[in-house]
């Protein structure tokens, strides 16, 4: 019930935000869960911050109550509900799928039932996901407000009191439907994120390639072993790094989307995506900082007045967050303002035992990141002598940008680095190799290294993303 | 069928067998075999030692797919041997570099692929056999007793202080939620009377850092 709640509320927001434009049914479910459980734990938590206690009543009764407002605002703008119900129940037109196709589909389907089934086989036991997430997500069902005093004692038991609430709120919300707390069915919402961004990956490879091709990609994404292996994370584990991947790569390609097509839709989008990203986990805001700024490089400062909406919208969605941790208790892990220039400094000896820690994990891991590094450095290579004239390089760029601020983090962090990072590169990675990934299907049509008839696109379907 | 072909089918089959027959034999000996030759490559924790416990059935069933493939060789050979004789001749090198990607991405896939069906199947064993309470409990290890220890004497909304040096109790604040946690080294300075009144602590628990079995949990005076 809660799943069916959530997705339809996401679906009616996609609607709407796709008011001029076909959906597909992929770009819909890819859509539906994110979206949905995004405003739901940004709603959630903004009654909470305004006074209103997290009751199960008052929780179902906002969902309810949100989902009755977009079926109305839908049905006034013109055929909404209409729209969705066509691209959910229509036949799929075009050939049917080649044994190629079947295979990779196969595939897909394969770890993301794969994921599910780990998930929801046994409870939250991994170290993050009990201290960090869950207990907060405890927390909330049995003192009802964002208030309690359990987030505001700094001498307690409860990691990173100052990470943002999505995942928490989103269990927290699960478990006002079960009517009590039950980690194993709350885990759930785990592989719905992971099988949400892979329906995204295929979908914003499908804008511009064949289906084989998009086929290919997500098969390649569902397939990582950082999603369906890591067992310090991973899609099952309960950790916050999968729905940060999921809402960030939203962000990224439905910006990049509105900035190169100047659709305004796909700028809604990103302003939504952007606004869960910053509310999913700390290195969210650092992420939408870089993504922004790579944009506004990209497309030229004249044209990236266009980034106003997601940015402004974003942070006016996010600032109730924001206002609430300036309450919240500091730890020693307040890598903002440790990034001064002589904390640097002084975290300069670390520096070679860190930059050798980047290669050693991306590329001598393949049981994390198979040949992904590999792939990244041979395309690179192979594109070198026309570089700087790809636009999408920006997907590039913002993994690459991201590794690099992680270098400085690990200068600074209050932790010996020679033991947190093995415990939480793979998965900051994680948060970014959909984009680089992304990044390698982009750059395998562009240097042609398949044949045409792979990658070339149907004649039916639409091109948003190329331009 | 060529003497090659039908050579490399029964080479095939030999390693799949060899590889099926290694599985059962570490199956039925000792997890300490794997794990002896296991703490010579990576370093031996609770998390590779589950691994270590799934690799001869993983064997198996790489053997038994080795076998089949090589069963079906016949089928198959002729095709693959075309395609490989096409990325030979109708590629360039680039895209012979990236099909040698795509090759060793699903060669890694394919293994890994083994390791989590076994490893699923065995969760799965698990979660028709255990509540989520003994998972949970079988989660904490030799640290069990002083969870229960803990959840039996003390009550909900209770403050305790636990003295260790490890992270543990984050893990342990979870479980015994609504109890209210706190944690001091054994390094610090010991909280004086009036912090454990301010944080309302009625139990004071120290826990050995050499053997985490042996452990005092007592009542604030």
């Amino acid at each position: 019930m809660f799943v069916l709640i959530v997705c339809a509320i996401g679906a009616l927001i996609a609607t709407l935000v796709r008011r001029e434009a076909n959906l597909r049914r992929v770009e819909v479910l890819g859509l539906c869960w994110g979206l949905g459980t995004g405003v739901a734990g940004l709603m959630t938590f903004s009654l909470s911050f305004f006074g209103a206690r997290l009751t199960t009543g008052n929780v179902l009764l906002s969902l309810t109550g949100l989902l009755a407002l977009l079926v109305v605002l839908n049905a006034a703008s013109g055929g909404g509900l209409n729209r969705l119900w066509v691209c959910l129940s229509r036949k799929r037109s075009g050939r049917p799928m080649d044994g190629c196709e079947r295979l990779l589909t196969a595939v897909v389907l394969f770890f993301v039932v794969s994921v599910f089934v780990d998930a929801l086989s046994q409870p939250l036991l991994t170290f993050d996901s009990r201290s960090n997430l869950g207990i907060k997500a405890k927390i909330l069902f049995y003192q009802q407000s964002v208030f309690a005093e359990d987030f505001f004692d700094a001498d307690r038991v409860v990691g990173h009191p100052r990470y943002p609430l999505m995942v928490p709120l989103s269990e927290n919300t699960l478990y006002h439907f079960i009517g009590r707390v039950q980690d194993r069915y709350g885990k759930i919402v785990f592989p719905l994120w992971f099988a949400s961004l892979a329906c995204l990956f295929f979908d914003g490879l499908r804008r511009c390639f064949s289906r084989r091709f998009a086929l290919l990609g997500t098969a390649l994404l569902a397939s990582l072993p950082v999603f369906t292996y890591n067992v310090n994370g991973g899609a099952a584990g309960g950790h916050a790094d999968v729905p940060l991947a999921c809402f960030f790569f939203g962000f990224a390609l439905s910006l990049f989307g509105g900035l190169h097509n100047e659709s305004n839709a796909d700028l809604w989008l990103a302003l939504l995506f952007g606004a869960f990203t910053i509310f999913t986990k700390n290195e969210g805001l650092a992420l939408c900082g870089i993504a922004v700024t790579v944009a506004a490089i990209g497309v030229g400062w004249r044209r990236s007045g266009r980034l106003l909406l997601p940015v402004v919208g974003g942070v006016i969605l996010v600032i109730p967050w924001f206002e609430f941790c300036t309450r919240l208790p500091h730890t020693d892990e307040n890598y903002w303002s440790a990034l001064r220039l002589a904390q640097v400094g002084e975290g300069l000896s670390r520096l070679p035992s860190v930059l050798l820690a980047f290669p050693v994990h991306i590329f001598l891991k393949p049981f994390f990141w198979s040949v992904l590094g590999w792939s990244v450095v041979v395309l690179a290579a192979i594109a070198a002598p026309r570089r700087l004239k790809s636009p999408h390089d920006l997907f590039l760029t913002i993994p690459v940008l991201y590794c690099l601020l992680l270098v400085l983090i690990y200068l600074v962090t209050p932790w010996d680095p020679a033991r947190v990072i093995p415990l939480s590169l793979t998965r900051l990675l994680t948060q970014v190799c959909p984009l680089a990934l992304f990044w390698v299907m982009l750059e395998i049509e562009a240097l042609e290294l398949m044949p045409k008839e792979w990658t070339r696109q149907e004649s039916s379907a639409s091109g948003r993303l190329r331009s | 069928m060529n003497i090659a072909a039908r050579s490399t089918r029964i080479l095939v089959a030999l390693l799949g067998l060899a590889l099926a027959l290694a599985g059962l034999i570490l199956k039925s000996h000792d997890v300490e075999l794997v794990v002896q030759w296991a703490s010579s490559v990576v370093s031996i924790n609770d998390v590779n030692l589950k691994r270590a416990e799934l690799l001869p059935w993983v064997l198996v069933l790489l053997g038994a797919e080795l076998a089949t493939v090589s069963f079906f060789q016949a089928k198959w050979g002729a095709t693959l041997a075309k395609w490989l004789r096409l990325s030979r001749e109708k590629t360039t090198p680039s895209q012979q570099l990236l099909l040698v990607l795509l090759a060793a991405h699903c060669g890694i896939t394919l293994l890994l692929a083994n390791y989590l069906g076994v490893s699923l199947g065995k969760q799965l064993q698990s979660a028709f056999r255990l509540t989520d309470q003994e998972m949970v409990d079988a989660n904490f290890g030799s640290r069990i007793d002083f969870v229960r220890a803990l959840k039996e004497q003390t009550s909900d909304w209770e403050g305790i202080l636990i003295v260790t040096d490890s992270y543990w109790p984050y893990l342990l604040s979870y479980e015994a939620y609504p109890r209210r946690l706190y944690r001091s080294s054994s390094a610090q300075p010991r909280p004086d009377l009036q912090w454990l009144n301010n944080h309302g602590i009625s139990w004071i628990a120290e826990i050995n850092e050499v053997d985490e079995r042996w452990f005092s949990l007592r009542r604030v005076k």
